[in-house]
């Protein structure tokens, strides 16, 4: 198993981001951090970038590079890792959208190296 | 009140529904099924299976395959734990035409109940985590014969 706590950690310090995980895409939770039922979210968040990435396909808009929903108290970002994973972020309305995008697509770079 | 089904038709059923599952969910459709065995395990139990003893591999093993053998899934199932992977062998697979059927439209057996029922079971009992890593026609086997392989974490 890779550690991955590193790239989590940066994601998590982020202003508004409370939890952010990796993973499978089976459901099975790679890593995770901050408070939250990581099992349920990510079996949730995997099963929603395989919906989108066919919403996609059908739409021949090609590949995903990252999904963000935006919802009354803030926001969630998933984007794939490879074939064989996701990083999910959730993050409170306070967070800065701009930034949080900006380090997740930094931290996806060290993903797929590691991964 | 117990009533026999023929399994073609549950197959059939199947089919459609694993296949739309994938449509919509692509790879990530084994997270459906990772969703559905707790609910599964839970329906099981209100039929009088309960998995509440299961607290090593061998009654694991004992369990999984005493309840799969007696509701038709399989002939037979053996378990064994080799380093951090659990084996298990299953004879005469009640839903290995259904596999192949899906596997010939390119969709990957990510409904396999065994594996389902394995990993959900390991997670819950043996409080390990639990990651279906191989699952295919036994090596020499007769058709319907499948070795599947979770990694315990």
């Amino acid at each position: 198993m890779f550690n991955t706590d590193g790239v989590l950690k940066n994601l998590n310090d982020v202003p508004g981001v409370h939890q952010s995980l990796i993973v499978g895409r089976d459901g099975f939770v790679i890593n995770s951090m901050g408070d939250m039922e990581a099992d349920s979210v990510g079996a949730v968040i995997s099963t929603a970038i395989g919906a989108i990435e066919a919403m996609g396909r059908d739409c021949k808009q090609g590949v995903l590079f990252e999904v963000m929903a935006e919802y009354k108290g803030g926001v969630v970002i998933a984007a794939p890792i490879g074939q064989d994973a996701v990083l999910g972020i959730v993050a409170d309305d306070s967070a800065n959208l701009g930034g949080v995008r900006f380090v997740v697509k930094k931290s996806m770079k060290e993903l797929e190296k590691v991964m | 009140m117990t009533r026999s089904v023929d399994t073609r038709a549950v197959q059939g059923v199947l089919y459609g529904v694993y296949k739309a599952l994938y449509n919509i969910a692509g790879a990530s459709a084994p997270a459906v099924m990772r969703q559905a065995a707790p609910d599964i395990l839970a329906e099981l139990s209100k039929l009088g299976v309960s998995f509440e003893c299961v607290d090593d591999v061998d009654k694991l093993s004992s369990k999984i395959g005493e309840t799969m053998e007696k509701t038709g899934m399989c002939d037979k199932m053996e378990m064994k734990l080799e380093g951090d992977r659990l084996k298990a062998d299953i004879t005469n697979c009640a839903f290995f035409d259904l596999t192949m059927h899906l596997k010939e439209d390119g969709i990957p057996p990510f409904g396999c109940p065994f594996a389902a029922l394995t990993i959900a079971i390991a997670e819950k009992n043996l409080g390990k985590k639990a990651r279906l890593v191989n699952l295919e026609p036994t090596p020499g086997g007769k058709p319907g014969d499948t070795r599947l392989e979770v990694q315990l974490f």
